[in-house]
């Protein structure tokens, strides 16, 4: 092969140009996310200093040993464990819900569908959760339908302030934060691709389950993990929904720098934002999220 | 902080004021700017502006500052810090709030914390005229002072016990009813240690005799006690629910989702008018007693505002304040300036009225009070017992 | 008697708001290629989603091998579709693609791994069976869809528009394979394409559709040379078209009167008595005549030639103000007449087909 001096001259010119070019996002990743992060990193190994009530460079891992004093550790359990039924339930109804709206209507009524779903985002999110109790409390708009229905004498209870209010108000909230990536999932299916699987033989089931679901994983598992990052972080739910002192991260977050346990805090929050790091990556990773990208050269 | 705010230019209070309402303006929107500039006819003498950082409740609007700044020649702009002294502690202590106000209110307790970080200066009682109004019982609350000066000036009082609704809950006149077993999931207690905790202290230590001496600064031990008390209750499922701030309160009793429960009395006026007969119980174990506190911040000091933000918390005391925060409230400044300034105003408020307000948060104070106490000795043993209680 | 036809329509009719196809019947006998001809909004589109069950007819019956299908689903149906996009799954690897209709029919796993080697031996793709679709050229990929198709030994292969946005050198590389794969896998197909030179260069019979109703079934060389109509005849490239004052049939020849000339013209196939006659030409049979030879038609006017690469296209007007355009070579050597000139034209030895005037209606 000949050799091209012009082109391995713009190729090593390259190198430097693009990097310049990174550099003002680069720059705003380091500040704005590693920046802060580390400093967080950084002082949940320091001390809580009685004298000043401040922090001290004292190295210690005692913040991280009280992860797993005074049911810390079960906090973060219930959290995780409770996050991951959020994103579950509303990944399973969002992708009939997607389906509906990404392949059986035209494209103005599917905007129209999603503008829908994500009219609820217009009121605050505290004014929904407060719905919630109007609706499911003792005095609520189902216990007076089941009595006057007679199908109940007495108030159902557990309607309200337990988990299951707690389950139904996040699942209400979050639900668009999963159908929205599984109905752009939806949207980059083909008919063509679906045709032909039928015309290959495939009927329903098999059209869903070999071509429909593979094709909208991607976008199902980054429905799932918007729903399960955002449910780990909220509070507002379980503080109206809950039973008696629920709690969760974020409301152990807030109850321990009440306190200036600034350590703690920051450890709780590094131990956080790690995990759901590294179980983005392995999501990406496993998935292969970028194949939504690849798929869209065919 | 406080030595970087000329940014360069020198120290006065024009550039001052400016920066302040760059700030003001920046983060918390034209609205402040315009009150402060725009809604206020020119008084003879020039006034002082003050920045003032504080529990919600204790602003009285526009119009009411207005009249303030006539009377006492002290401009205020309010801002609300969510009463919460936590965050307000961490804003003074790690945020700019020290940049931007000059004079914060919060519930008591903190001060001795604030004073040891050197993020609040010590008030200059000489300075105040006004205080030798303020009630006596109000001026010996434990915490206000640090090393023997002055950091916390009781503004706004009151004493908090228990709301029942009377044809549920029948007469109650104990705290024990919230652990009645017979109202098993019909009581709710407020989901924060700083009243809940001395809320059942008081109850253990006055009806079941348990060892406490200060139900405000519970030792570990006594805290032990209290916490494992809750702890118990909670597992029994004898609460419906915790309740946060005001409306969700509120909502518990308009909809009768519980009977009984701690809380503020405002609540009470809130939910008879949406029409639950609801009545302030008077708890034979004793109220418990708080003071929302006027602290000067350091940075205030450094800039020259000390006194202008004296002569703010003189004008607290000197009678329209106390009767306006009690029509628009119905909080107390403990002082009896309020009757005198209502009588000698009796066009714009009503003595009588005035008078009444003060004498029954006085009745309540001429009974047992115990302290809220925001920064208890032990109060990072407080949380640690509220997770254990959260995870019972 | 012979045996029945791998499809058959019966009279078939789809209506949207208004017919889309109309009372259609056709066969494609086993082993042929017959294509179906025409513009677009013709429905002939319509005609393949049905067969392939795509689309439900609002009457008449879809018959494969004699038996009626008409209610099936597709996946129920003994045919195969190439779709004009192919529809190949991303997400597979081109013999996962392959061996997917296999899958589905609980073929075990030898029997398919077999099968998809054989398969992409013949469509030469062998070494490709890991590759993902979106490496590959869109000719590898028309030929993934095809032996995805073909592995299935479908009673019938139904083309939609097969080499349509395909460059020139993929056209006829493609439209080769097909041709090879039809005869040598002896499948039959049935294809859809607007395009004549497709339709002409693969098909066993061409079927040509006009607002969902045929016009012409035939040979592509009856369709070519002898046109049903002249809508028909406009399709396959009979461009020149000229109004006769007068038709006079005769044994041998038919004469027609255009702008006073009599011409001699061939008879027409059909007699239809609802239209009148038009004679058609290939516009590039005509050319202008030697100053000395005897002309077939003329004078004209010349009003306009436009220069086409190969060609030259003249815009002329006759006597009788009939606008007729025609091409004539580029060559150098060929003369192009000036605007305005007035010139005789020859089509000798071709004579102008008679055919019924089906322009403008329906």
């Amino acid at each position: 092969m000949p050799h091209e001096p012009g082109l391995r001259e713009s190729v090593d010119a390259r190198w430097p140009a693009g990097f310049l070019l990174a550099l003002p996002s680069l720059a705003v990743f380091v500040g704005v996310g590693f920046i802060p992060l580390a400093l967080i990193a950084t002082w949940s190994f320091w001390s809580f200093d009685p004298d000043t009530y401040w922090i001290k460079p004292a190295w210690s891992f005692a913040s991280y040993a009280a992860l797993f004093e005074n049911g810390r550790a079960t906090v973060f359990l219930r959290t995780a464990g409770l996050a991951a039924l959020t994103a579950t339930a509303s990944t399973l109804l969002a992708v009939p819900a997607a389906g509906l709206i990404g392949l059986l209507s035209g494209p103005r009524r599917a905007a129209l569908l999603l503008a829908l779903f994500t009219i609820p985002f217009f009121t605050s999110g505290l004014v929904r959760a407060f719905a919630w109790r109007l609706v499911l409390g003792r005095q609520g708009i189902i216990n007076n339908a089941l009595m006057s229905l007679g199908i109940v004498v007495t108030p159902v209870e557990w309607l309200l302030f337990s988990d299951f209010a707690v389950l139904l108000g996040m699942v209400a909230a979050y639900l668009p934060f999963a159908i929205v990536p599984i109905v752009l999932a939806f949207a980059r299916i083909e008919h063509s691709v679906i045709r032909a699987s039928q015309d290959l033989g495939a009927g329903f089931w098999t059209v869903f389950a070999t071509i429909v679901l593979p094709l909208v994983l991607p976008g199902i598992v980054a429905g799932f993990l918007f729903v399960f990052v955002v449910a780990v972080g909220t509070s507002m739910e379980i503080q109206l929904l809950g039973g008696a002192g629920a709690s969760s991260i974020s409301i152990m977050i807030n109850d321990v720098l009440r306190v200036v346990n600034f350590p703690l805090a920051f450890a709780i929050a590094t131990v956080v934002i790690t995990l759901l790091t590294v179980l983005i990556i392995i999501a990406n990773r496993a998935l292969r999220l970028s194949r939504l990208f690849e798929s869209l050269g065919i | 902080m406080a030595h970087s705010i000329g940014n360069g230019f020198p120290p006065g209070v024009f550039s001052q004021l400016t920066r302040r309402q760059l700030v003001q303006n920046g983060v918390f929107g034209a609205g402040a700017l315009a009150v402060g500039s725009l809604g206020l006819p020119r008084a003879a003498r020039a006034l002082d502006e003050i920045n003032f950082w504080a529990t919600g409740t204790l602003d009285i609007g526009d119009d009411g500052w207005r009249t303030f700044a006539y009377d006492s020649g002290v401009k205020v702009e309010f801002t609300d810090n969510g009463n919460d002294p936590g965050p307000v502690v961490a804003k003074l202590a790690a945020g700019n709030a020290n940049d931007i106000y000059d004079v914060a209110g919060l519930q008591g307790g903190s001060e001795k914390e604030l004073a040891r970080r050197g993020l609040i200066a010590p008030w200059d009682i000489s300075q105040i005229q006004n205080y030798a109004s303020v009630w006596q019982w109000a001026k010996d609350i434990p915490y206000l002072t640090h090393d023997g000066k002055a950091y916390g000036i009781p503004t706004v009082i009151n004493a908090d016990s228990i709301i029942a609704i009377r044809d549920k809950a029948g007469s109650v006149d104990s705290y024990g009813a919230i652990f009645d077993p017979k109202l098993k999931g019909k009581t709710a207690m407020e989901d924060a240690w700083i009243n809940s905790v001395i809320f059942t202290a008081i109850y253990l230590k006055n009806s079941e005799n348990a060892k406490i001496a200060e139900p405000g600064n519970l030792t570990a031990d006594e805290l032990g006690l209290v916490m494992e008390f809750l702890i118990k209750h909670k597992r029994d499922r004898q609460f419906r629910t915790f309740w946060n701030g005001w409306e969700q309160g509120l909502q518990l009793l308009a909809n009768q989702e519980v009977w009984v429960m701690t809380g503020w009395e405002p609540i009470v006026y809130a939910a008879r008018m949406r029409g639950v007969d609801c009545y302030y119980a008077v708890p034979r174990e004793g109220y418990e007693g708080w003071a929302n506190n006027t602290i000067l911040l350091k940075s205030a000091v450094v800039r020259g505002r000390t006194k202008a933000a004296h002569q703010l918390v003189n004008a607290l005391f000197s009678g329209f304040y106390g009767c306006k925060l009690g029509l628009l409230r119905g909080y107390v400044v403990p002082t009896d300036n309020n009757v005198a300034y209502a009588t000698a105003h009796a066009n714009a408020f009503d003595p009588a009225g005035v008078r009444k307000l003060a004498d029954h948060v006085k009745q309540k104070f001429a009974g047992k009070i115990y302290w809220q106490n925001t920064r208890p000795d032990n109060f990072q043993l407080y949380e640690t017992w509220w997770q254990r209680l959260r995870n019972a | 008697m012979s045996s029945p036809a791998a499809i058959a329509l019966d009279r078939v009719t789809k209506v949207y708001d208004k017919p889309v196809v109309s009372d259609i019947s056709l066969e494609v006998p086993e082993g042929s290629f017959v294509t179906v001809l025409g513009p677009s909004g013709s429905g002939k589109s319509t005609i393949l989603q049905m067969i392939g069950g795509f689309l439900q007819p609002t009457a008449g019956r879809i018959l494969f091998a004699g038996t009626d299908m008409t209610a099936l689903p597709p996946n129920k149906r003994p045919c195969n579709t190439i779709f004009q996009d192919l529809g190949l799954f991303p997400h597979m690897t081109v013999a996962e693609n392959v061996a997917y209709g296999l899958k589905v029919r609980g073929v075990d796993p030898a029997t398919r791994r077999k099968c998809t080697t054989e398969m992409l031996a013949i469509v030469a793709l062998e070494g490709y069976e890991r590759r993902r679709i979106h490496q590959l050229s869109g000719g590898q990929r028309q030929r993934v869809a095809l032996a995805r198709a073909l592995v299935l030994d479908p009673a019938v292969l139904l083309l939609d528009e097969p080499l349509t946005g395909l460059d020139e050198r993929l056209r006829q590389q493609l439209r080769g394979e097909i041709s090879r794969l039809h005869r040598r896998l002896g499948a039959t197909i049935l294809a859809v394409t607007h395009n004549q030179d497709e339709a002409l260069s693969l098909s066993d019979r061409i079927i040509v559709l006009r607002a969902g109703r045929i016009e012409q079934i035939g040979t592509p060389r009856e369709v070519f040379e002898r046109p049903a109509n002249a809508f028909v005849a406009r399709f396959v490239g009979f461009d020149a078209i000229l109004k006769p004052e007068r038709v006079d049939s005769g044994i041998a020849d038919w004469h027609a009167r255009v702008a006073g000339r009599d011409i001699r013209c061939e008879p027409p196939v059909s007699r239809d008595p609802a239209h009148d006659y038009v004679l058609v030409l290939r516009p590039e049979r005509i050319r202008i005549a030697d100053p000395k030879e005897r002309s077939d038609l003329g004078p004209l006017t010349v009003i306009s030639t436009a220069y086409k690469g190969r060609d030259v296209e003249v815009e002329s007007r006759l006597v009788d103000g009939q606008a007729l355009k025609f091409l004539i070579s580029a060559d150098p050597g060929v003369a192009v007449p000036a605007s305005g000139s007035s010139i005789e034209i020859v089509w000798e030895p071709m004579k102008p087909l008679l055919l019924p005037d089906a322009l403008v209606e329906p």
